[in-house]
């Protein structure tokens, strides 16, 4: 009979992390989105308990910088004690974000079974099951939350390694069928954080590579053949990380003549609360509820497609529309803002971005010779010398004494943009626009 | 629909109360009032009722009003007459109250510096981009003016960067506010640190109460059976001490027995080493002695009276027998008898044996048992021959039996009297012996004196006896004292075995080493009891901890107030270049209404000066100068003062005719701006003015006279007031 493993692949926790991007937060979302990532993670303990894995591997950063508060640090150790309790082993590796520096005074509190990989040195570990060495796991994390440039993280996990380094404690490791990597890497693609070449992974002796540090899933070589799995983030922590967030339920069983197993992929949604960013053509809306039936609409589908009750929801408005007027107003935004987060429990919209435009004839603007033409023309030269811009903004942020935003130069003609769209508007403003706002 | 004032009603201002101004005309008013009569503060009324009560400053202005409470309105009517509003402030400056949209078209700064003259104001046109701005881009086709926008733009960039407590967007109080937070973050971090740290500790403390109630119960069992050990040695040696007591005692006793047990007794040894058995033997024996010599005296009592008795018997038969012969036959006949049986017997014997030797030389059976039966017979007859030879003689043989038995009797009693005497003499002897022999020589044969002698020995074992079971009493008794003792001794060895002692450790190191034990029991007690007390305080603590969001609210705070921030930051960078834009825009518009201008405020001035001077420009750097009619240029401030005026009241006026727009129901104050004029000079200023109140409303404060007739040469219609 054909033997079989399933375990559960996470990775970056961040307990601890504070929720970014957000800035219109109400009480209630407050509690939801600061317990968020606490709950995530029972949600993967549930998970695990759930399914009676076999055991669980977690590929670093359980912990954010920014440190977890003393529940969330309890919770942690609470939940890894329940799966020990339960005969789930855990194999942590500590990541960037909480290298072994900081996981040494901790410890300690892990309980019997769970097991803080090798740091300094890949280190290895076999699990068995009633005495049957099923599953080599070599693993490395890091040291310090800076890694050694050159060096790969996953130098020195392979099977016939971690025969050796198991052969006086666990002689029968060479039995085992299946082999698993559980390493803290950015591959290839951020050498400054414990790069590792997929090439070399996927040659490897090792079946399947546990990746943490990326917060996006991602499956190499394909998803058919998982052999270099990144589960992503448990909880997205950014209004930037949208969608389902999760971990993978990893079943590896033997295939008869093959000397790889078969790897199934199981993604299981963890998210306590989605974060969305959505951009929504407002072109065909013609009122104000328009606009917030649209949101709500694809409130509705975000929310079904993350498998999720509770989001979140950064709005960008677009499109050309009469409509842009009023939404050019902060508090006529500000209303419908609330009215969104107010229709539904689940829903909360924390921003609405206006990046509408009031439908404009610019050729005829110019042709009248009006104001808004030299305007008009005079944003367009500011486009065309957008260095001198940067310039001008940087120097006026030194004079007011404001640091300088990073997206300036990257940005710096969607900046014109909208400083171009808001001259327009307050030229185009009138009086009585504020007052009809208001009544909408 | 155009209006403009009417009427100025002064509930209080300054040193004006209830006054009433009016009507005013839609085109030029002349207002005509000596020093004092109010003329400034009527000015300043108007100003302040649209715009808002100024602060006194005192010496700059001396007609300005002191403060005070300050109310009033002013009327306004349309060209026709037909509609009226009015625009009033009441004391305490709280907002315009009626219409606002009469003032909406105008700001105070534009009004200050193009509506309301004064000598003082015409010297300069400073500080006035924004309002030279919004007159010169006045018409410029766009819902907000330019220059409206301008200011909105730059109000905004003021809230981003200025430190107002209103402004949500305020770059510097998002910044002031992250910092706080991050020093509530490093506080509640550092907070959440100790946590760790006392949860560790708490962990510690933990395992040391355990460490530390096994080592009480440990000290606990230690002093326990320290105190077991030091009861029992108590009671122990306490015993020992009895013990020891007693076997001294005993001791003593038995010494005190041992000299009794010397005293001499009377009694011999012998007697006192009877044991019971032989007493009571020797006592029967006494007895039967006694007993014996009862009936041996007795015996020759009765062998005296006997022998007595038979001798008179036997006297008497003899007597008898004297008187009566004697009796001879009957003794020969008993001859007879013996003889003949002896023979035959003999004859049968001596027949029979041969017989029988024969029978068996011949081996018959029949002879040797004939020979057999003979002798047999022989036996027979010889039997019977000693049977009748022994049968008496009937008569004589009663006599002689009688006589004899009589001697007989007499003799045997006789013998038995001796034989009694003999008896008892033997059994004296025997007695004696007897005595002898038993110790009881003392008794010199008498029962008595033995029985007597054997109570003493009696008495005397029994003395004895009791000093005996005395002395093996309290022989027992040391003994036993003495095996107490050595138990109590070894039980004592065992109780220091036990305790951890050596041996033969005092009570008083036991209390010490108890005591010590205590000590270490209580320093143990009161370290578990600082540790209870610890555990206690930082499981409360702890638990707070775990419910303290303090760390997350902080950095959730401080995550969406620098989201704020960057959002404030990004509508920063939007609005400067939004402002630039429009700064660029505006300057570029103005480009093209500037040449207008000034060819209006050229014309003005020229009017004014009646041709002295003919131009007014401005040079690529803002500097204003001034082209006379013989070609001179001269910058402003080479001007003289009257000059000065002149040109910027017709720049002012320029403007003002360029700028419809702005200011449509507000009048121009005047308030004797004519006053460094020459004489022909204010003629053509009176000229600029009508020409101005064609277009707008302009009323003219003034206490000189020649100004009225001045403005009445220019405007015969004007409405003409006085206060």
């Amino acid at each position: 009979m054909a033997r079989r493993i399933t375990f559960i692949h996470t990775a970056d926790f961040h307990l601890g992390a504070p929720i970014r991007g957000f800035s219109s937060l109400s009480a209630e979302w407050s509690q939801k989105l600061m317990r968020a990532i606490s709950a995530s993670f029972e949600n993967v303990i549930e998970t695990a308990l759930a399914r009676k894995v076999d055991f669980v591997v977690i590929a670093g950063d359980m912990f954010d910088s920014a440190r977890a508060s003393y529940g969330d640090y309890l919770a942690f150790f609470e939940g890894i004690e329940r799966l020990t309790q339960a005969g789930i082993p855990v194999y942590l590796v500590a990541g960037n974000h909480d290298p072994y520096t900081v996981w040494r005074r901790d410890v300690p509190m892990l309980p019997e079974g769970a097991q803080l990989m090798g740091a300094e040195a890949c280190e290895f570990a076999l699990y068995e099951r009633d005495g049957e060495p099923l599953c080599i796991i070599g693993a490395r994390g890091y040291y310090s939350q800076a890694w050694r440039v050159g060096e790969p993280i996953s130098r020195g996990i392979t099977r016939s390694a971690a025969v050796r380094a198991l052969r006086g404690e666990k002689p029968r490791a060479v039995e085992a069928p299946f082999s698993v990597g559980v390493i803290h890497t950015g591959l290839e693609a951020d050498q400054s954080k414990a790069f590792s070449d997929p090439a070399e992974l996927l040659d490897s002796d090792i079946d399947y590579w546990a990746c943490g540090h990326v917060h996006a899933r991602c499956v190499l070589p394909n998803e058919f053949t998982p052999r270099i799995v990144f589960p992503g983030c448990v909880q997205a922590r950014d209004v930037k990380e949208t969608g389902e967030c999760g971990c993978y339920v990893v079943t590896m069983e033997e295939r008869p003549g093959a000397w790889d197993p078969r790897i199934l992929l199981e993604f299981v949604p963890t998210s306590s609360v989605v974060f969305e960013q959505l951009e929504l053509d407002i072109g065909d809306c013609r009122t104000l509820a328009d606009i917030k039936h649209l949101i709500i609409s694809h409130l509705f589908r975000k929310s079904g497609e993350a498998r999720c009750e509770d989001l979140v929801a950064h709005i960008t408005l677009v499109g050309e529309t009469d409509l842009h007027r009023y939404l050019a107003q902060p508090d006529v935004r500000e209303s419908l803002r609330k009215r969104i987060s107010d229709s539904y429990p689940s829903f909360y919209c924390d921003a609405i971005v206006d990046r509408t435009q009031a439908v404009r004839n610019r050729a005829a603007l110019e042709q009248e010779g009006v104001f808004a033409a030299q305007v008009l023309r005079v944003a367009d030269e500011q486009v065309a010398h957008s260095g001198e811009m940067v310039n001008f903004v940087q120097s006026e942020f030194v004079k007011r004494g404001v640091s300088i935003p990073s997206s300036l130069v990257r940005c710096i003609d969607d900046f014109e943009k909208e400083a171009e769209t808001l001259v327009m508007d307050l030229l185009e403003r009138e009086e009585a626009d504020r007052l009809e706002g208001d009544a909408l | 629909m155009s209006y403009h004032l009417l009427r100025v009603h002064i509930n209080r201002y300054g040193g004006l109360a209830d006054k009433e101004l009016g009507p005013f005309e839609k085109g030029l008013n002349v207002v005509f009032g000596a020093n004092e009569a109010g003329k400034t503060t009527i000015a300043s009324f108007v100003g302040g009722v649209l715009f808002g009560w100024e602060e006194a400053h005192g010496v700059r202005n001396t007609y300005r009003p002191p403060e005070g409470g300050r109310s009033g309105f002013l009327e306004f009517t349309d060209a026709e007459g037909s509609a009226s509003k009015t625009l009033a402030r009441q004391q305490g400056d709280d907002g315009i109250l009626g219409d606002a949209a009469l003032v909406s078209d105008i700001d105070n700064n534009t009004f200050k510096m193009m509506f309301s003259l004064t000598s003082d104001e015409l010297r300069s046109l400073r500080n006035t981009s924004d309002v030279t701005a919004r007159l010169l881009t006045a018409g410029s086709g766009t819902g907000s003016s330019p220059a409206s926008s301008f200011v909105e733009l730059e109000q905004r960039i003021v809230e981003h960067t200025a430190r107002s407590q209103d402004a949500a967007c305020s770059l510097p109080r998002l910044s002031d506010r992250l910092e706080e937070l991050q020093v509530e973050m490093k506080s509640a971090a550092e907070a959440v640190e100790l946590s760790k740290q006392e949860g560790l500790e708490l962990r510690e403390l933990e395992d040391g109460l355990v460490q530390a109630s096994d080592r009480a119960e440990g000290l606990e069992r230690q002093i326990s059976a320290l105190a077991s050990c030091r009861s029992g040695l108590e009671r122990v040696d306490a015993r020992m001490r009895d013990c020891k007591r007693e076997i001294s005692l005993l001791e003593a006793e038995q010494s005190q027995e041992a000299a009794d047990k010397d005293v001499s007794s009377h009694v011999s040894a012998q007697l006192i080493a009877l044991e019971p058995a032989e007493e009571r033997a020797l006592r029967d024996r006494l007895d039967d002695y006694a007993e014996e010599q009862g009936k041996a005296a007795r015996s020759i009592d009765a062998a005296k009276n006997e022998s007595a008795a038979s001798s008179a018997s036997y006297e008497a038969l003899m007597e008898l027998d004297n008187s009566e012969g004697a009796r001879g036959p009957s003794k020969a006949s008993r001859i007879t008898q013996t003889v003949v049986p002896a023979l035959l017997a003999l004859v049968f014997v001596g027949a029979g044996i041969p017989t029988v030797l024969h029978g068996r030389s011949i081996n018959s059976l029949s002879l040797t048992a004939l020979g057999i039966g003979l002798v047999v017979f022989a036996v027979i007859v010889a039997i019977t021959a000693v049977v009748v030879l022994m049968r008496p003689d009937k008569s004589a043989e009663d006599h002689e039996r009688r006589k004899r038995d009589g001697q007989w009797v007499m003799l045997q009693d006789k013998k038995k009297l001796d034989l009694s005497l003999s008896a008892k003499a033997e059994l004296d002897e025997e007695i004696q012996a007897f005595l002898a022999a038993n110790g009881l020589d003392e008794a010199e044969g008498s029962i008595r004196r033995a029985r007597s002698l054997l109570d003493d020995a009696r008495e005397e074992r029994s003395r004895l006896s009791i000093l005996q079971q005395k002395s093996a009493s309290l022989e027992l008794r040391l003994a036993a004292a003495r095996e107490e003792l050595a138990a109590l001794e070894e039980e004592r060895r065992e109780l220091e075995r036990k305790g951890g002692f050596p041996e033969g450790v005092s009570l008083e190191e036991v209390y010490e080493q108890i005591r010590s034990l205590s000590a270490q029991r209580d320093s143990v007690f009161a370290a578990r009891e600082e540790m209870n007390r610890r555990i206690g305080e930082l499981g409360a603590r702890l638990a707070n901890a775990r419910r303290d969001r303090t760390f997350d609210q902080a950095k959730l705070e401080y995550e969406q107030t620098r989201t704020m921030f960057r959002n404030c930051r990004h509508e920063l960078v939007v609005l400067l270049l939004a402002k630039r834009i429009l700064e660029e825009s505006i300057a570029a518009w103005e480009s093209r209404s500037q040449p207008e201008v000034y060819r209006e405020a050229s014309r003005l001035f020229s009017i004014i000066t009646d041709g002295a001077w003919q131009q007014i420009a401005v040079t690529s750097e803002g500097r204003l100068f001034a082209t006379a009619r013989d070609g001179r240029e001269l910058e402003v401030r080479h001007l003289s003062l009257g000059t000065c005026q002149q040109l910027y009241l017709s720049l002012r006026v320029a403007m003002l005719l360029h700028a419809l727009s702005i200011g449509k129901a507000i009048p121009v104050l005047a308030d004797d701006i004519l006053v460094n004029f020459d004489a022909a000079r204010r003629v053509g200023a009176a000229r600029v003015l009508a020409e101005l109140s064609e277009a707008r409303q302009v009323v003219v404060f003034t206490c000189h006279e020649e100004t009225v007739r001045a403005l009445r040469q220019a405007d015969p219609h004007l409405t003409y007031l006085e206060l």
